[in-house]
């Protein structure tokens, strides 16, 4: 026999079901609970680390993971900018050194205009 | 993930630091050292003014000046003002030529180097007026 249940009646169920847990039961589902909004509130006010804690192959509530993530994601972090900065600085001292040819230039036996015009 | 947040920053904080002084190419006048500020000297009114390619520019000249011979530090340092108030096209296409002809083999440069100051007498000595004779 098929009993057909819709979102009303299930609300009832649950109360009384709830009613019945015995109090350290209920003690421990309201920590659950709290635990869970707290950590909604956190992932709200950053919401791009909680991405990554969420998508994470560590589990997100371990102390242990979230170091792990954080050190990993600042020495990425860290990396990433280093690299560019040597970058920017190789390529501009490349760009900006023509002291070689310049010093040549300016010390030759000819004038200048004779090279630019 | 407040903690992961804090050390991000302040990683972020610390290389920005590391990372400043290869940024910091550009110098006054008045940051130069004495060596750098003598041989610069034709440069001193207008340094301010140079684009910051010059600057780094100049002063890898100004490092190298030194070694040069007497006649190449002459010749440099009267040419410098020349130098810095041509456009970077105008210096780049000089780099080009001068590469180009650097290419060319040593006794027909000397030939052509010759021909040119030849010419640019020529042209001089044509476009002084003639002098009034003394009576």
């Amino acid at each position: 026999m098929k009993i057909k249940l819709n979102i009303r009646d299930i609300k009832p169920m649950l109360d009384r079901s709830a009613a019945q847990l015995d109090k350290e039961t209920v003690g421990k589902l309201q920590a659950a609970r709290r635990v869970a909004l707290q950590h909604q509130l956190t992932s709200q006010r950053v919401p791009v680390l909680a991405w990554l804690g969420q998508h994470s192959m560590v589990h997100p509530h371990s102390s242990h993971g979230n170091k792990s993530l954080g050190w990993g994601v600042a020495a990425l972090l860290v990396l990433v900018l280093f690299s560019g900065a040597i970058y920017w600085q190789h390529s501009n001292s490349n760009e900006y050194d023509h002291s070689d040819i310049d010093i040549a230039i300016l010390t030759d036996d000819l004038p200048v205009n004779m090279y630019v015009d | 993930m407040h903690v992961l947040l804090n050390k991000c920053f302040s990683l972020l904080i610390l290389t920005a630091s590391c990372c400043l002084p290869l940024t910091a190419f550009s110098q006054t006048w008045e940051d130069l050292n004495p060596q750098q500020k003598e041989t610069l000297a034709p440069l001193s009114s207008t340094w301010n003014s140079l684009s910051e390619k010059q600057h780094v520019n100049f002063l890898a000249i100004a490092k190298r000046y030194p070694k040069l011979n007497e006649q190449q530090q002459q010749r440099l340092r009267s040419r410098m003002t020349t130098w810095s108030k041509l456009t970077p096209e105008q210096r780049e296409r000089a780099r080009k030529r001068y590469q180009t002809f650097s290419k060319i083999p040593p006794e027909k440069r000397a030939a052509i180097k010759k021909k040119l100051l030849e010419q640019q007498a020529l042209s001089a000595s044509s476009s002084v007026p003639p002098a009034t004779p003394v009576q």
